[in-house]
């Protein structure tokens, strides 16, 4: 995978982080996805279509999840994971992939995404995924959030 | 002031924050729809002043929802509200009516303006 296809998701998500979450974040080491290694517990996942495609994946600990919650709600307390929680953290993998989509397409890479799936269980394991992962941790305030990007161009998969 | 707003998008957390954001303007949400095909049906029945309307929703998105609604009210008034601030999405918006083209993650204050603009226009 092409690193310029990797850095619009992590400059967008790190953005929209301290915007709607109010908290600075900190890149950490990439490395690649081990198949076998299952996805952090609550998974936003959003399918990506046009020059490139795949999928991109943002996986949080539940702990970090509602942290996160709580923040883009301006600090109201996120008990359990409603519908209004599962729809916050959606919608922030929406933003922050719709932001990296701009990017993508300046730099010669239109692409159009689909609306986010929220997962939720322990020890996940996405058997469909055959595109090689890269995962790019942010460390935040409220815990790590892993972008899991998998992502070739089209012509080689068509 | 005071103008009947209908806000479109399938994030209800997205619905509650514009809502919030539009009554404290001193707005009147007459209605929320969840998808494209939502909005078409709700904007008969309510016939707001102004509605927001996201792009990627299920079912039908916001830009085959503004065709539709702009085709049946040609004084419709429909600001897009979008994650998705691609070039080709915002010209096709306003090429198919939208008034105004908003990229999320928004602030208050852009929201207001916005409707301020387009209610005088």
């Amino acid at each position: 995978m092409k690193v310029e296809y990797v850095n619009p998701f992590i400059e967008s998500a790190s953005e929209v982080i301290e915007e709607i979450a109010n908290m600075k974040s900190q890149r950490g080491q990439l490395s690649m996805k081990d198949p076998n290694t299952p996805f952090r517990d609550v998974c936003a996942i959003l399918g990506v279509i046009g020059t490139v495609k795949g999928q991109v994946i943002y996986g949080f600990d539940e702990p970090t999840a509602k942290g996160i919650v709580s923040r883009m709600m301006m600090g109201a307390e996120v008990p359990e994971f409603d519908d209004m929680a599962r729809s916050a953290l959606g919608e922030l993998g929406n933003i922050i992939t719709g932001k990296a989509s701009v990017s993508l397409e300046t730099e010669g890479y239109p692409i159009e995404i689909s609306p986010p799936t929220l997962v939720m269980a322990q020890n996940v394991r996405i058997s469909s995924l055959k595109i090689p992962m890269i995962v790019v941790p942010l460390e935040t305030e409220e815990g790590v959030i892993d972008i899991y990007i998998g992502l070739e161009e089209s012509d080689k998969l068509s | 002031m005071g103008e009947k707003i209908m806000i479109v998008d399938d994030a209800a957390f997205m619905r509650a924050t514009l809502k919030d954001v539009l009554v404290k303007g001193g707005y009147e949400v007459v209605c929320e729809a969840v998808n494209g095909k939502d909005a078409v049906d709700k904007y008969k029945i309510h016939n707001p002043d102004i509605v927001t309307m996201d792009i990627t929703m299920p079912e039908m998105d916001g830009l085959e929802a503004l065709k539709h609604i702009c085709a049946a009210d040609g004084n419709a008034k429909v600001i897009m509200c979008s994650a998705i601030g691609q070039q080709q999405n915002v010209l096709e918006a306003i090429k198919n009516g939208a008034k105004d083209f908003i990229v999320k993650p928004f602030k208050p204050e852009r929201i207001i303006d916005a409707l301020k603009k387009v209610a005088a226009g």
